[in-house]
C-alpha cells in the first residue's frame, strides 16, 4: 500500500475496517474506552499490539489501518531524508564522449 | 551542427578574456554567431567592469576606497549586487567553504612578495571577517561591510557570469549556447547531437598520447590528463591546486577561510557537473578545501564529479562517467 497516496474512496479498495476490541485490550484501535477502561471521548489509534492507550490521537474516519497516515503528509524517501544542501545536480548525468569537444573545463 | 563542432573555440578570438580568464562561446546556430558573440562582448564587458577586482578601476575595486562611516550601506550597481549575491549564496551553500571575505587577501599588492618565505607566508595569512557579517539588500541594492573588509568575487563572479550569460543569449538567440570563462563552463538552450562535448582537463599533466608498448617494456598506468564528457544542462567546472599556485608549495591559491590560509592538498583536480556553473563551481571549489571528506560530501548532494588525486587516481562519484 502507498501510504501517501491513500484515498478512502471505494473504487481504491481499501473499505476494510480495523476490528474494535474490548476496553482494555491493549491492540489495534480502541473506539470512546481507553485501555484502562475510561472514556477517551474520541478514536485513539496505536499501532503496537500490546501498549496502553497512550498512543496519538487521530481524526475520526481515519482509524482504518494501524498503518494508516493522514493524507497530506510527508513521506520520508527511501534511504532517509535528504540533506536540504541547496544544490542542484543536473537534469541528465554527463556522459563520455570520444567526439571532439566543443569547450574545455581547464583549471584555472 | 554547432558552430566549432570541427575545431574547439573556433570562432573564440584568440586573446579574448573577462573576469582574468580566456572567453568560450559555441552556438547550435552559426548564423547567430556573430550577434551573440558582440552580446556577450557587451554582457562580459559590463560583468568585467562591475566585478573584476584586478581592475583598479572596478566597481568592487573602488569600493574599497569608499569611506564607510560606521555601519552604513554603500549603493552598488545592479550587476555588482546581483554578483555579491551569488557569493554570499555560495557562501551559505558551502558552509563557509567560499567566503568572500578573503578579500583582504586578494587584488593588486595584497598577495604575499614572491619571495617570502614560510613563516613569512604564514603570518601573511590570518582568519577572514566572515561573510556572516555582510549584509546585502538585492532589490535596494545597498551592501553593509564591516570595517576593514574587502570582497573578492574571484572564486563566484566567473560561474556566476557564465550562468547569466548563457541564459541570456540563448533566450535572446533562440539557439543553443555555451559559455565559458576559464574552466567555468554554461550552457543553455537547445543541445546539440551528443551533447555539450567538454574536454575536462587536468593542468598538472600535460596531454601525450598513450605510448605503445615494445618488445622489451610493457606501458606504465599513467593518470589520465585529458577526457572528454558530454553535458546536456546546467554547468561544468574545474577546480585545481595545479594552477595559479605560488612558489612555496604546498602553499596554493584556493584560501581555506576558517584559517585563512591555503587549503591543505589533496586533491589535485575536482571538476563537477550541477543544475548551474555557479552550483558547480562552488562545489568544486569547496571540494579542494574539504579535502579527503569531499567525495563523500560530493555524493551526498548527488552531484556528478571527477576527482584526481595527488598521485594521478581520478575517482569519479554520482554519476560521472567512470570511463571519463
Amino acid at each position: 500500500m502507498d501510504i501517501r497516496h491513500w484515498d478512502p474512496s471505494p473504487a481504491t479498495g481499501y473499505r476494510r475496517r480495523p476490528k474494535l476490541h474490548p476496553a482494555g485490550a491493549g491492540a489495534g484501535i480502541s473506539r470512546g474506552v481507553g485501555a484502562n477502561g475510561t472514556a477517551t471521548g474520541s478514536p485513539v489509534a496505536f499501532t503496537q499490539p500490546g501498549r496502553p492507550a497512550s498512543a496519538r490521537r487521530v481524526k475520526p474516519g481515519l482509524a482504518r489501518s494501524p498503518r494508516m497516515a493522514v493524507p497530506g503528509a510527508r513521506v520520508a524517501p527511501p534511504g532517509g531524508p535528504r540533506p536540504a544542501s541547496g544544490f542542484a545536480p543536473p537534469v541528465t548525468a554527463p556522459t563520455a564522449s570520444r567526439a571532439p569537444s566543443h569547450a574545455t573545463s581547464a583549471a584555472f | 551542427m554547432p558552430a566549432g563542432t570541427d575545431c574547439p573555440d573556433a570562432h573564440t578570438p584568440a586573446g579574448w578574456t573577462a573576469l582574468g580568464a580566456s572567453v568560450q562561446f559555441v552556438v547550435t546556430d552559426p548564423a547567430r554567431l556573430e550577434r551573440g558573440r558582440a552580446m556577450l562582448a557587451s554582457e562580459l564587458a559590463a560583468i568585467d567592469a562591475a566585478c573584476n577586482g584586478l581592475r583598479p578601476d572596478s566597481e568592487l575595486a573602488l569600493l574599497a576606497g569608499k569611506p564607510r562611516h560606521g555601519a552604513g550601506p554603500v549603493r552598488v550597481g545592479p550587476l555588482l549586487a546581483e554578483a555579491i549575491a551569488a557569493a554570499l549564496r555560495t557562501a551559505q551553500l558551502t558552509g563557509g567553504d567560499i567566503d568572500p571575505t578573503v578579500g583582504e587577501y586578494s587584488g593588486p599588492g595584497r598577495f604575499p612578495p614572491e619571495a617570502a618565505s614560510e613563516p613569512e607566508l604564514a603570518a601573511f595569512f590570518k582568519p577572514d571577517p566572515g561573510w556572516r557579517q555582510v549584509r546585502l539588500d538585492v532589490r535596494a541594492r545597498l551592501l553593509w561591510l564591516p570595517p576593514m573588509t574587502h570582497l573578492d568575487l574571484s572564486a563566484t563572479a566567473r560561474a556566476w557570469a557564465v550562468d547569466r550569460c548563457a541564459g541570456r543569449l540563448a533566450g535572446t538567440l533562440g539557439c543553443g549556447v555555451l559559455v565559458g570563462l576559464g574552466g567555468d563552463i554554461a550552457v543553455a538552450g537547445q543541445v546539440p547531437a551528443g551533447g555539450w562535448r567538454i574536454r575536462v582537463q587536468d593542468v598538472a599533466v600535460p596531454y601525450l598520447p598513450e605510448p605503445r608498448p615494445t618488445a622489451t617494456s610493457s606501458p606504465q598506468p599513467r593518470p589520465k590528463a585529458v577526457t572528454i564528457v558530454a553535458i546536456y544542462d546546467g554547468g561544468l567546472a574545474t577546480s585545481s591546486r595545479s594552477a595559479r599556485r605560488w612558489r612555496v608549495d604546498p602553499l596554493h591559491y584556493i584560501l581555506d577561510p576558517r584559517g585563512g590560509i591555503p587549503a591543505a592538498p589533496f586533491w589535485r583536480t575536482v571538476s563537477v557537473a550541477a543544475a548551474t556553473c555557479t552550483f558547480a563551481s562552488a562545489a568544486s571549489t569547496a571540494a579542494m578545501i574539504r579535502g579527503r571528506h569531499a567525495k563523500e560530501w560530493l555524493a551526498s548532494l548527488r552531484l556528478p564529479a571527477r576527482l584526481v588525486a595527488l598521485d594521478g587516481r581520478v575517482h569519479t562519484v554520482a554519476g560521472w562517467p567512470a570511463a571519463a
